[in-house]
Formats: structure tokens, sequence, C-alpha cells
């Protein structure tokens, strides 16, 4: 049997310069198209306007009495900080939204669930309800807009 | 082979730094607002998007537009594609009411799906 020749001309030393070569490309390539930007994801949406002039804002007696018709959950901005309101009964916080709207959930029905920021209310509250509701279990949350 | 290898680095680093900055043109660097309970993004639907910046303004591939070209270009995207959707990407800290209109102008011309385009807490 012929045992494979092995060529052995007294040099040791691995070829450094061509892999720190290549290494470094890789490197780079690596580096320039990886992306840093978190990704994003939707937050699928949609709008419910006001029937009646005035705006969403203000749901008559009527609507108060037949309560699971629509959540209206009203968000307002003060030098306090951001105040919530469901269905015009002042919340303290989305904490106590969230627990008070998957009470109302668990009865069974599905009301939809509107957000009315006050125009001065800052993009990220206004998402934070919004996220709130979802989590609570609300199929349909709606943005308020006025007519 | 020293040369071939320092000409064809320089072309590769070219390239990647054209791509990159073609591609950030694309997309306003805005600050988006978290929630949780998003969804991942839907890549069968090609959105109309309009960006929103931190001073309020809004951009439809990066062209700014006002009340009036916001309407035409929801009109124009609503007669050209089948699949009516518009994807909001606004800075978190912009006040509701520079929203209402666009949320507004969407109803009016009939799209009902408004997608907000959102970080998800996970990848903050």
């Amino acid at each position: 049997m012929k045992t494979p020749h092995v060529v052995r001309d007294g040099s040791l030393e691995v070829a450094m310069t061509p892999m720190i070569d290549v290494v470094f490309l890789l490197l780079i390539f690596f580096v320039w198209t990886s992306s840093f930007e978190a990704p994003e994801s939707d937050l699928p949406s949609s709008v419910a306007s006001a029937e009646k002039p005035g705006g969403g804002a203000e749901p008559s007696p009527d609507i108060v009495a037949e309560a699971f018709d629509e959540i209206v959950i009203g968000v307002t901005f003060d030098s306090s900080g951001v105040k919530l309101e469901l269905n015009q009964q002042p919340i303290a916080n989305l904490s106590v939204l969230k627990t008070r709207l998957s009470e109302i959930l668990q009865l069974g029905v599905q009301p939809p669930v509107i957000i009315d920021p006050e125009p001065t209310v800052l993009m990220a509250d206004a998402v934070a309800v919004f996220d709130a509701a979802r989590t609570a279990g609300a199929d349909r949350v709606l943005f308020a807009i006025e007519e | 082979m020293t040369p071939m290898i320092d000409v064809v680095f320089l072309l590769i680093i070219f390239f990647l730094v054209s791509s990159h900055l073609a591609k950030q043109e694309t997309r306003l660097p805005v600050e988006l607002p978290v929630a949780s309970t998003a969804l991942p993004n839907d890549l069968d639907i090609a959105p109309l998007t309009i960006h929103v910046d931190a001073s309020s303004r809004w951009h439809i591939a990066s062209r700014a537009i006002d009340l009036s070209s916001l309407r035409s270009a929801i009109l124009e995207y609503k007669a050209s594609s089948d699949q009516t959707s518009i994807r909001i990407r606004t800075d978190r800290s912009v006040p509701y009411e520079s929203i209402e209109p666009l949320l507004r102008e969407a109803a009016e011309a009939g799209v009902t799906d408004v997608r907000i385009a959102v970080l998800t807490e996970a990848s903050r």
C-alpha cells in the first residue's frame, strides 16, 4: 500500500496576509450590510368619525345609558401629564385602564374602543393608550377624528 | 496580487457606501412610538407611507406635502392600487392634531386601513 506522500519543504509558516485580506473584506462587508435600525411593525388601526357635530368627545346622555355600544377613551394632556377618561369617568393610569377594559370585555361583548386624544396629546401617549386597549383584548380600536 | 486586492477592495467599499446612501434616502429618520401588540409588516401590501417628522411636517416619498396635495396624493394612490392601505410613520413627539388630518383625509377618500408604524418593545 502506498502511503500519501507529504511534501515538507521545511517552512511551517502559515501565509497570514491573504487570510487577513479575506477576513478584513468579510468584516467590512458584514458591517456595511448589517442594519442597526430596529425592525418596525404596524399597528392596525382605523378611523371613527363623529357622526354628530361637536365630535365624539362629548357623548350625549343616551350614549352613556347604553354604555357598551362603544367605549370612548378620552386622552387629555396638561402640565401634570396625561389624563385618561373611560366614557367620561377619570382613570388613574394605563394599567387601571387595562384592567377596566378587560373586565368589560370579559362580559362577552366586543364594543369598538374609540381613542379620542386631545389635539395637543403626543402620538407616543396616544399610541400607548391604543396599545393598552389592544393588550386588554379589544378587537376594534379606532382613533376618533372630529369633522 | 496586492494591487488587484487593493482595487477590488476599493470598488467594494464604493458600491457598499453608495447603496447604503441610496437606501437611506427612502427612509426619514423618525423616533417611532412604541407598542407591544403590533403585527409584523405585511409585505404583500404596498401601502402609501406618509412620514411625519418631529416638527410635524408631512412627507410622501421625501416630498413635503400640505393638506391639498395630501388629498390628491391619497386619491391618486387609491386610483392606482387595488389594495389601499396607508401607513403613517410618525415621530413620537408629534401632537395628535398633526395626525388627525391624515386620518380624516384617509377616511374621506375611503381608505379604512390606516396603519401606524411602531417599534415593538422587544426591539427597543
